[in-house]
């Protein structure tokens, strides 16, 4: 049975830096094979909020990895629900600069498919977008998408993810940006 | 050479982003020895130990396989 404990400030080396890292990995959902587990009966906080295992990918799939413009990234935690019927949106908003061909192409096909991400903040700490239930899916353009108006705007495209979740964890493990191999 | 010690499984040899040490491409030949230990002693699930690995770092020696006439006199003895 879970056990409370003190919840003290605990930053290790002083370190709680904001935003995210300048790479954001990201894959279609249907390419993951195994999915790292969430806790079951966990007898501490700690082990409450952390994923077992491995994103493991499927024979010949990867992750890749996208640049974001710094400062401009956020996972934010949204809380929703009513009494009794509280889950998570977490969101996931970046800028990526310019319009390349790349980034059309990027979008055209991710706009209305499942998708899996994992962020790491600052510190670090990484973050699943995705789970065996339910993908990350593409919310939109909240700070623009295109040429901007005038010659010091910036162009490019910014861009939302959301993804619906019980409960809130912590990723440990790594991140394939090289192919799996069957078997 | 890292790859005398241990294995890279599981995924073809290229770029993983580990716990701690970030992105290490794994297809390179010059990895520390020490981060592949200490990442294989964490758990890290696409490395596994040769047996020089096993007999360098843990002194697990392999068992030399008997040959047959070996095999044969031993089960003679009995």
């Amino acid at each position: 049975m879970l056990e409370f404990t003190d919840i003290n400030k605990s930053l290790p080396n002083g370190q709680n830096m904001g935003g995210l890292t300048q790479e954001i990995y990201y894959g279609f959902h249907a390419d993951v094979l195994t999915w790292p587990t969430a806790p079951v009966d966990a007898a501490t906080l700690a082990a409450n909020a952390v994923l077992t295992g491995e994103l493991a990918m499927k024979p010949g799939k990867k992750l890749f990895k996208m640049y974001i413009t710094d400062d401009t990234g956020e996972f934010m935690i949204e809380p929703v629900g009513e009494l009794d019927g509280k889950s998570f949106v977490t969101h996931l908003t970046v800028f990526h600069p310019g319009l390349k061909d790349t980034l059309f192409g990027f979008i055209n096909a991710a706009k209305n498919d499942n998708l899996v991400f994992v962020v790491q903040d600052s510190d670090g700490q990484k973050y699943l977008m995705g789970d065996k239930l339910r993908p990350a899916v593409y919310a939109g353009s909240p700070d623009g998408f295109g040429t901007g108006k005038e010659t010091a705007a910036r162009k490019g495209i910014s861009m939302e993810f959301t993804y619906k979740t019980a409960n809130l964890y912590i990723y440990p493990g790594s991140i394939p940006l090289t192919e799996a191999l069957p078997g | 050479m890292w790859t005398q010690y241990f294995n890279f499984i599981k995924l073809r040899r290229g770029r993983v982003i580990v716990p701690i040490h970030g992105e290490i491409d794994f297809s390179a030949d010059n990895i520390c020895i020490e981060i592949c230990k200490e990442l294989y002693e964490k758990g890290f699930p696409y490395l596994e130990l040769t047996e020089l690995g096993k007999k360098e770092f843990y002194g697990i020696i392999p068992e030399t396989p008997l040959s047959k006439q070996e095999q044969t006199s031993k089960k003679k003895k009995f």
